[in-house]
């Protein structure tokens, strides 16, 4: 029976196999790693054994992931170590264990950060000094569970910045206070209502109105059909920039933000479809969206004529249905808790 | 959607863009609705993510959860309009005068904590410490193994 390595990031027991094994083998990165970290922060101490732990704990829940496969090799985790952010773990880290010296640091580099990006997020100062409080006692943690303190810092594991980090757990903490148990909707009349569809019609209706009722149901779901169909068929990162722009309303200076950092894979991916190796500008971002609105408009034009037996003035009417849709006011409300909190908060926060 | 962006520059494409974002926002409902409450990356790997640092393994994994899932793209797309301004370090060497939130916590700890829970006792009650006194301090270890 394998040893097990007992304290991970989220509480699994790790196989003492392979991991350690070349945990070994990478011990002068590591211990280089420490050294300089150390160096950075010479008023908190915190053991190497720690830091060790922390990031073999982390190697054993992202390893696989990023590695592609169960089994990674002593280069796999050599990387993986290599592109941690050591300093702010090792801040982190010597936070979780309460070392106060490291409370002051960690309060110097980033507590006018905390404050001006919670005071950005929520709409009065009483709220957001409610957030900060929060996020300070979520980050101390004042919950024991089996001797061990259960701070927020433990879910940090240096993959990101620390900055970064922070930014996502008062977002998140923001949506927190936000949740509003009076806007539960039921989910039946949600999904119902925010399709496109022919929901407005008289109480009156005449055969006529039946017919046509019947006639512009066809071209509907033919319509939706279609752009299903060819939505389907786009890449995740193709789908994911649309969301950006259509669902979020991000700017295309925004959308490029994430196509822009150097080592990003969506910036591998974007270059590839747009031959473009330079500096991702907002114009390449818009050129890329007409590119892929032609590409979705062909595409869904042959669906209609292919799959559907349209003709060409029938796709008018396919477009001239979906066009007059009352459907095309919805709003992106509340289907479920998360999206309405979060959509509150950005309506009411941020620019 | 956004104005004056790229649905003038191409004909009919309005109503298609009306259409796209209709669409786009039902499957990911729809999508949402699916997945189970807890089945969330968290917040160290969405950020890595947005500040481009996952592998592209990782990376298609998320990207995958992301475009079903309007909680955390959210998140994402909120990471992403943050200003990079905001993100300057602050370059004073002491905090504040006036109280912080770390202060604030401090002595809502004391206030609240009774003195012989060990750890917390030390934390809530020490002041500022100079590095001196910081490591001659008997609860840190000694030693550095490195």
């Amino acid at each position: 029976m394998p040893a097990l390595i007992e304290e991970t990031i989220h509480g699994g027991p790790v196989l003492e196999t392979e991991l350690t094994r070349n945990l070994e083998l990478c011990a002068d990165q590591l211990i280089e790693c420490h050294s300089r970290c150390a160096e950075h922060y010479p008023n908190s101490k915190l053991p190497f054994e720690e830091f060790r732990n922390a990031i073999a704990a982390a190697a054993a829940k992202y390893l696989p992931g990023m590695a592609g496969k169960n089994s990674s090799s002593p280069g796999d985790l050599s990387r993986f170590i290599g592109q941690l952010k050591h300093l702010d773990l090792y801040l982190a880290l010597a936070c979780m264990r309460g070392d106060e010296q490291a409370w002051w640091e960690f309060d110097r580099q980033h507590r006018s950060f905390i404050e001006r990006w919670t005071r950005r997020l929520m709409r009065s100062d009483t709220e957001a000094d409610e957030i900060i409080d929060a996020v300070y006692v979520e980050l101390f943690g004042t919950k024991i569970v089996n001797g061990v303190r259960q701070s927020k810092f433990r879910s940090y594991a240096g993959r990101g910045t620390l900055r970064g980090w922070l930014r996502a757990v008062i977002l998140n903490a923001a949506v927190d206070v936000h949740r509003a148990p009076k806007t539960e909707v039921s989910v039946d009349d949600l999904t119902e209502n925010e399709e496109l569809s022919s929901q407005d019609i008289s109480h009156s209706e005449t055969e006529q109105s039946m017919l046509t009722k019947i006639v512009r149901e066809r071209y509907r779901a033919a319509t939706v059909a279609a752009l299903d169909h060819v939505l389907a068929t786009l890449d995740d990162q193709e789908t994911l920039l649309l969301l950006y722009y259509h669902v979020e309303g991000l700017k295309l200076r925004e959308i490029a933000r994430i196509i822009e950092e150097p080592r990003s894979p969506i910036r591998v991916w974007f270059q590839r479809r747009t031959s473009r190796q330079g500096r991702v500008h907002e114009s390449t971002v818009m050129r890329w969206l007409e590119k892929v609105y032609r590409k979705i408009s062909d595409s869904f034009q042959l669906e209609l004529v292919k799959k559907h037996g349209l003709k060409p003035e029938e796709i008018e009417i396919c477009k001239a249905i979906a066009a007059e849709d009352p459907a095309h006011t919805i709003a992106f409300s509340p289907f479920t808790k998360g999206v309405n909190k979060k959509d509150q908060v950005r309506g009411e926060g941020a620019p | 959607m956004n104005l004056n962006e790229p649905q003038d520059n191409y004909g009919e494409s309005g109503i298609l863009q009306q259409l796209i974002e209709l669409r786009l926002k039902a499957r990911l409902r729809q999508e949402t609705l699916a997945k189970a409450a807890d089945d969330h990356p968290d917040e160290d790997m969405v950020n890595a993510l947005v500040e481009g640092r996952l592998e592209d393994n990782e990376s298609a994994v998320l990207i995958s959860h992301l475009v079903g899932c309007a909680p955390c793209l959210h998140l994402t797309s909120e990471l992403l309009r943050a200003e990079p301004e905001m993100d300057e370090v602050s370059s004073s060497a002491e905090p504040a005068a006036e109280p912080g939130p770390l202060r604030r916590f401090l002595d809502r700890v004391a206030g609240s904590l009774a003195p012989s829970i060990e750890e917390d006792a030390v934390f809530a009650y020490g002041e500022k410490l100079e590095p001196e006194a910081s490591e001659t301090d008997p609860e840190l270890p000694e030693n550095d193994p490195k």
